[in-house]
């Protein structure tokens, strides 16, 4: 990591940090004040969109370790979360348990799920491996559009979280829960990537057949990474199905998955920050694109037929050039910013 | 070495979008519409505005029924604004959103049109988005319309209401009329289902299957297909094994439209279908070609070109005209209606409680006690009740004709009534 200008790591426990200077110190505990602090002077719809926003990181970060760090591209992962919504939905309204027993037992699910369709990867890469994900997208969706137990097509509605006499019923208080699990999730995804499991993940990505001569087995940490990733989208399907209170089919859809994987390649893969960059950028364009469109609309009524397919015109045209003039990532603007601002005042 | 400046592809790209943006926007002014302007009506004085939501479909799947849906709502809006000074004085300001057939839009469009428009009342277009949405707009009171769903419409202390009967309600009115009046065998007639994979399609053939067994009809079995796959000649060989004598059919446009064509082609004639209203934009008739010539659909309003002229239907022509249109498609008419029925809801809680104190409660309290309401003579009377969300019980049966063109066979008949189980809404659940 590069540290500002004349800080040096003097010590093993310095250099590890992630944490380094007083300064990072001020601005994480200021960045975390301001995230628990924003529904008090937020406005409720950007609490809504900020829910939808940060539930999407936690997935996408289950993805990116999946993808961008294990190299094992996925195009099921809102399956995943499927299985993470469904169990979380069965366990509290058939089983009537607590919300706080369903999000374990969802991340667990799905992490079990995802081993399964995990064994592929030993076989296969690339392409290949994508359309076996493809299998899981749809398998799983058929499987809970089909059960019983999961109310079929007809979904479930899931009963919202509680402690005590809190009820988390309103994106204001649900915010919060979705927060401390974002943090949790961003703690453990910054810290696993800098370990041994990692590292090997990066190794399998980089070439799994040298890091198997490594002494990496590739048989682990193939299914190891299904497993972290897809418990990831567990977590984040938990969270879906019970801010929302219902869970259908249809809400975890192909496009869902495709969408995934284009935020952590928009925001940069194998970095962690990449997946918060590229969902904030492409949620909050969605967002401002269907304002535009339902102001113009207002405007201009007649044309409004017109104007609404444009939204995804310009949104296309503008993911085709930011692609083109920064393939690598919204990440790799993120660390050029950060190797400016080390080496200030003395860029040279 | 040079390092490369950071900000030129930066301004290229923001260029590229502000062209884009702009030529949008041109693209979207007004002095480019060719229609000449209407005459300066004198501009009502208003007591105050409410806001309307529409989430609907402009992309997606479900685009084609989703600008007829929201023209018919635009028009009402128009007609009661313009004609009639508003709601008790009161303007009508729609917001529409395109939520393009995504569930997840479709909540967060609706908590959007609460939280930052504050609408009062929200129009929906896709049967999905009524269970998602439906325990939300009770809990927040707001009312809600869109496809006729057992989830809204049986859900308890429900915010949801529909002028007409749900879909299974009127294939079912027709099938009996078809056994009635047009079919010539013997023994007891069979049925099949082609409809969609989803809660919607299994629920129909549920209701369809009881519904045999009580007539004495043959249930001979459905063909499902996925709502995203419009490809259906599994589905058509399964229907050919099954051997009906007459189709019920529910889909979207091109489910029909490929349902009709690989029908066509299998070379099974004599085979009766009333298919879904989806079925009836002329666009889709045209594709369809002969595919579709003698099939039945409904249609359960009332006519432009068919039925004795009254003040809805006069009003009904002229914007069909202005729309190139000989007939308004059944969507235009069912966000036509819905409109004038949720209006005339706001009417009764506006004198009720005034501007001031109306809230989404009272709209629902009001809107419950509906009685004898036609919306302008286009339907039968409305009548609701804090039980009985479905505004009538009939619906009527159109045929199509050569050319794209379909009239009505029928008058309003009665639909076949429900019985105290199929008033809840765990009976639609499952298969």
């Amino acid at each position: 990591m590069q540290l500002p200008c004349g800080t040096f790591s003097t010590t093993y426990e310095f250099d590890k940090a992630i944490i380094k200077t007083r300064a990072h110190w001020i601005v994480l505990a200021l960045a975390i004040t301001l995230a628990f602090a924003f529904p008090t002077f937020s406005h409720p719809y950007l609490i809504h969109v900020v829910n939808f926003v940060f539930i999407s990181i936690i997935a996408a970060l289950g993805l990116n370790i999946l993808s961008g760090c294990a190299g094992q591209i996925s195009i099921g992962h809102s399956a995943f979360m499927a299985v993470g919504g469904y169990t979380s939905a069965v366990i509290t309204y058939t089983l009537g348990a607590s919300f706080w027993l369903a999000l374990p037992c969802a991340i667990v699910a799905a992490g079990l799920v995802g081993l399964i369709f995990g064994l592929p990867s030993l076989r296969l890469k690339g392409f290949y491996l994508l359309l076996s994900t493809l299998a899981a997208q749809f398998i799983i969706v058929y499987i809970v559009a089909h059960l019983d137990i999961t109310g079929g097509l007809a979904g479930i509605d899931v009963p919202y979280a509680q402690l005590g006499n809190i009820v988390f019923n309103t994106d204001k208080s649900f915010y919060y829960i979705i927060l401390v699990v974002l943090i949790l999730a961003t703690f453990c995804a910054r810290n696993l990537v800098r370990s041994k499991v990692g590292r090997a993940f990066i190794a399998v990505r980089d070439n799994d057949l040298v890091a198997e001569v490594m002494g990496v087995s590739l048989f682990r940490y193939k299914l190891l990474a299904f497993f972290i990733g897809c418990c990831y989208a567990g977590a984040a399907g938990s969270l879906w199905a019970h801010w929302h209170g219902y869970v259908c089919p249809e809400q975890f859809s192909l496009m869902m998955s495709v969408w995934l994987l284009g935020y952590i390649i928009i925001g940069g893969m194998g970095t962690t920050v990449g997946p918060f960059l590229g969902t904030i950028l492409v949620l909050g364009l969605t967002e401002g694109l269907s304002t535009l469109v339902t102001g113009l609309g207002t405007t201009y009524p007649h044309l409004l037929d017109i104007i609404a397919p444009l939204k995804d015109l310009i949104f296309g045209i503008m993911l085709a050039l930011f692609l083109i003039l920064e393939p690598r990532g919204l990440a790799h603007r993120w660390y050029m910013m950060k190797s400016w601002y080390s080496l200030f005042p003395f860029s040279y | 070495m040079r390092r490369k400046g950071i900000g030129k592809e930066w301004l290229v790209s923001i260029l590229a979008m502000m062209l884009v943006a702009s030529v949008a926007l041109v693209g979207c002014a007004p002095s480019e519409v060719p229609t000449p302007a209407p005459p300066e009506a004198p501009t009502p004085e208003f007591k105050g505005e409410i806001v309307w939501g529409l989430i609907t479909d402009f992309t997606g799947p479900l685009a084609p029924s989703g600008k007829d849906l929201t023209a018919g709502d635009r028009d009402a809006i128009k007609y009661i604004n313009e004609e009639l000074g508003g709601v008790a004085g009161v303007k009508i300001e729609p917001v529409v959103i395109d939520c393009a057939y995504d569930v997840s839009r479709e909540v967060a469009a609706f908590a959007k049109l609460l939280d930052v428009h504050k609408a009062m009342y929200v129009g929906l277009i896709s049967s999905s988005s009524v269970p998602a949405l439906i325990g939300k707009a009770t809990e927040k009171q707001i009312v809600l319309t869109g496809s006729p769903e057992p989830a809204g419409l049986f859900a308890p202390n429900s915010y949801f209401y529909t002028p007409f009967p749900m879909w299974a309600d009127m294939q079912l009115g027709g099938l009996d009329w078809w056994v009635e009046n047009e079919w010539k065998g013997s023994g007891s007639p069979r049925v099949g289902i082609a409809s969609i994979d989803a809660q919607p399609g299994w629920s129909h053939a549920k209701r369809t299957r009881d519904h045999c067994e009580r007539k004495g009809y043959t249930y001979v079995g459905e063909a499902m297909h996925p709502v995203a796959v419009v490809e259906q000649s599994a589905e058509v060989a399964t229907m050919k094994r099954l051997k009906p004598d007459i189709i019920l059919a529910v889909s979207h446009d091109t489910g029909h439209l490929t349902w009709l064509r690989e029908w066509e082609a299998s070379g099974t004639p004599g085979v009766a279908q009333i298919h879904h209203w989806c079925l009836l934009p002329e666009s889709t008739l045209k594709s369809a070609g002969t595919s579709a010539e003698g099939v039945f659909s409904y249609y359960p309003f009332r006519m432009v070109g068919f039925d004795q002229d009254n003040t809805g239907l006069r009003l009904l022509k002229e914007y069909a005209r202005e729309r190139g249109w000989d007939l308004p498609t059944p969507l235009y008419m069912m966000g036509f209606t819905r409109t004038l029925m949720i209006a005339e809801g706001m009417r009764m809680a506006l004198e009720k409680v005034g501007f001031e104190n109306l809230d989404g409660a009272a709209i629902n309290d009001a809107l419950s006690q509906l009685k004898g309401y036609n919306c302008l003579g286009l339907t039968p009377d409305i009548n609701l009740s804090p039980t009985e969300h479905r505004g009538y019980e009939y619906t009527r049966l159109v045929r199509i004709l050569p050319g794209a063109k379909y009239e009505p066979v029928t008058d309003f008949i009665p639909v076949p009534p429900l019985t105290p189980e199929e008033k809840t809404g765990e009976y639609y659940k499952g298969k």
